[in-house]
């Protein structure tokens, strides 16, 4: 699949961001912030100040709206790939030999 | 010899810990034969009684309260059960360390210790649930042996020496891309995503082009669901550096999956 060309952003955003970046940057709620908070989430508890920052950027930013829901969807990609490959319909098995060889070993054990 | 009332086996008993009382049969068996020796015949003789009165599974005495002995542990779970469970171990094993003949000895390792242990399967979870379990804590101790000694320097080049997200930002913090585009798909539910062959496809390249040391890292705390710490002690990075690294690993594999357009 070849990468498509990126779209424009919205003028909304653009209009917006011209105008309140320094705001947002200097409380930091900017979405290179938010961005952060949202990809550090699931490692560590957030601190009040942080939840409460990155509440108000995706309430108010209808593009970083999705970010926390794009990180946990890639969270059950992640694992449903990781099935998918080495589940139970995977063909990877232990060669007979090797079987053979643990089975002899544990008997020896015993 | 009221001195000699309390046998040498109740005297180890009440000092050694419970770990090595019940797991190191054979050690105390050796305690007594040492101690027996500086001993009277009429000690050895009550302590010989005792050891046997053990083996037979009877009770014993410690200290003039009757406790119950434990049986001799007894093997209930044939070797052909376990093995049952031998490929599915190996496909366990080989998915975490990639590696053919390391997940072959992981196996055996996971096996023997579980042969060993089979005593101390209580039957609360299922006997393949149990192996994995074990099998868990191998894969973990596979990579610290392979790793080196963490350090707050081990952040590789390629590990993350370049943030990802820089090309994303403008200077003032603000999107260059639209974050959403390409990307729909991953706001689905889970049971659309495990269906979507092709996302599945797309992670598993982005996945492949992560560092090893990202990838470890990432499927120990994402897959195996083991806290930040854990998985950085397994990972052999530390636990400041693994924090940094998992958030660029999602990051990396992020700005992949968008690059590559996937579509819904």
């Amino acid at each position: 699949m070849k990468p498509e060309r990126q779209p424009l952003l919205p003028i909304t955003y653009r209009v917006m961001h011209a105008v309140m970046w320094p705001i947002l940057k200097v409380l930091g709620i900017s979405c290179r912030a938010t961005y952060e908070l949202c990809s550090e989430q699931p490692d560590r508890q957030l601190t009040v100040s942080e939840a409460f920052r990155l509440r108000i950027h995706l309430m108010m930013c209808g593009l970083c709206r999705h970010l926390p829901a794009q990180f946990s969807g890639m969270r059950e990609l992640v694992r449903c790939a990781h099935t998918d490959e080495h589940g139970e319909t995977s063909d990877e098995c232990l060669s007979a030999e090797a079987k053979e060889r643990i089975a002899s070993k544990l008997r020896e054990i015993s | 010899m009221n001195y000699y009332r309390y046998s040498i086996e109740s005297v180890i008993h009440s000092i050694l810990p419970e770990s090595v009382r019940t797991e190191n049969n054979s050690a105390k068996t050796r305690c007594i034969a040492i101690a027996n020796e500086n001993l009277g015949p009429e000690v050895v003789e009550k302590n010989s009684q005792s050891a046997v009165n053990e083996s037979r599974g009877n009770t014993t005495t410690h200290r003039g309260i009757k406790l119950p002995s434990s049986p001799m542990p007894v093997k209930s779970i044939p070797i052909e059960a376990l093995m049952q469970h031998a490929d599915s171990l190996y496909r366990f094993a080989i998915s975490r360390v990639k590696d053919h003949h390391a997940a072959e000895d992981l196996v055996q390792e996971c096996l023997s210790v579980a042969w060993q242990r089979i005593d101390t399967f209580d039957a609360r979870s299922s006997l393949g649930t149990w192996l994995i379990g074990i099998m868990k804590f191998k894969v973990i101790d596979h990579f610290r042996r392979s790793k080196r000694t963490p350090t707050d320097q081990n952040i590789e080049p390629g590990d993350g020496d370049a943030n990802p997200v820089d090309s994303l930002f403008d200077a003032h913090g603000s999107w260059k891309v639209n974050p959403n585009h390409g990307l729909e798909m991953l706001a689905k539910s889970p049971d659309q995503l495990a269906t979507n062959h092709e996302a599945l496809e797309w992670i598993r390249f982005c996945l492949g082009k992560l560092p090893e040391r990202l990838r470890v890292l990432f499927n120990l705390r994402e897959v195996d669901g083991l806290d930040v710490s854990s998985a950085a002690s397994a990972a052999g990075v530390t636990p400041g550096s693994a924090a940094v690294l998992l958030t660029r690993s999602r990051q990396r594999l992020r700005i992949c999956l968008q690059e590559n357009g996937i579509q819904p």
